[in-house]
């Protein structure tokens, strides 16, 4: 969706920017396909060697994120096992409770988009620490 | 591909759901079964939380009830996972049964939404319409057509020598099929979903 795009975009500009040097930030350019896999934007550290997976989904608080978002992402995380990834996602749309904890258990960070502001510094903050 | 079909009741659902789904829908299948032909594959720690799961040569879905009054429906074609005609086929399918489980239990839907998603991309939103907006629908629908016809057919009778009387009667009889016709697809031909 447009909505959703623009917020790849805007997000992994800003990303890039609020993490400074020794951060890759990658935005996904093409559709993950049939089998899904590819995050929406991956962080690399290269002095760590960590890698931040990113996945935006949502279209809106007036629709609920579907109960299948929870296999998506752990195929997703089985695809790039060798990265030992982190994984975010961020949702412009409400979370259930089942669903949400779900990916809490799966260790899934759940961001919900409020305000774009907001959201780069809490990806930032899971990925370097707080702002000093 | 596949969609997630949300119907919110106006009463509680039974208490015993499980038991009250398989009587409905008879052909039930192992739990395991139907998970491993979704998206859902391999994914067993959410098998208790299904209530009732269906796996036939055309579809497959999975009913989950996160609380008492909402119903949510996993839904994708058996085989055809890419055609998103026949996964709409699917949706009208189960919303029909659904309906009709509710309608026997002395429930109802208060509103029934579906989303279509191309594996993690959410493409189309459907929402049920009442019978009073697949009339509108029906209605609006090639409008100018249906205000050509009568025109026509009063034209076409005058030009047949009719009397301008009888031209009228002609173009009344055309108004009375054109609004059977309307009436006939907003009942039984046009879908139950509208999507964008």
């Amino acid at each position: 969706m447009k909505g959703e795009s623009q917020l790849v975009t805007t997000l992994a500009t800003n990303l890039a920017q609020r993490l400074g040097s020794g951060y890759v930030v990658l935005p996904q350019s093409h559709s993950s396909g049939l089998v899904g896999g590819n995050p929406d934007i991956t962080v690399y550290n290269s002095n760590t060697n960590q890698v931040v997976l990113v996945e935006v989904k949502g279209s809106g608080l007036e629709f609920e994120l579907p109960l299948a978002t929870l296999p998506v992402l752990r195929r997703m995380r089985e695809l790039n096992k060798e990265l030992h990834p982190k994984l975010i996602l961020i949702t412009t749309s409400r979370v259930g409770l089942e669903l949400r904890d779900a990916l809490l258990h799966d260790n899934v960070y759940v961001l919900e988009a409020e305000t774009q502001k907001n959201v780069v510094e809490d990806v930032a903050h899971i990925i370097v620490g707080p702002a000093k | 591909m596949w969609a997630e079909v949300i119907v919110r009741t106006r009463r509680d659902l039974p208490n015993n759901l499980r038991d009250a789904l398989a009587v409905h829908f008879t052909a039930r299948v192992e739990v395991r079964r139907a998970i491993d032909a979704t998206t859902w594959h391999g994914n067993y720690d959410w098998e208790d939380q299904v209530v009732h799961s269906h796996l036939s040569n055309s579809l497959v879905f999975l009913i989950f009830s996160p609380e008492v009054r909402t119903l949510k429906i996993h839904v994708e074609s058996a085989f055809l996972k890419s055609d998103i005609r026949a996964l709409r086929g699917s949706v009208e399918e189960i919303e029909r049964h659904i309906t009709q489980f509710l309608n026997h239990n002395k429930n109802g839907a208060q509103q029934t939404r579906v989303a279509i998603y191309s594996e993690d991309n959410h493409f189309q939103t459907g929402k049920k319409l009442t019978w009073l907006g697949k009339l509108g629908e029906a209605t609006r629908e090639s409008l100018l057509v249906k205000l050509y016809i009568p025109i026509a057919t009063y034209v076409a009778s005058l030009l047949m020598n009719y009397e301008p009387g009888r031209a009228a009667f002609n173009v009344l009889a055309a108004l009375v099929a054109l609004i059977l016709w309307i009436l006939i697809d907003a009942s039984f031909i046009r879908p139950s979903f509208r999507y964008e």
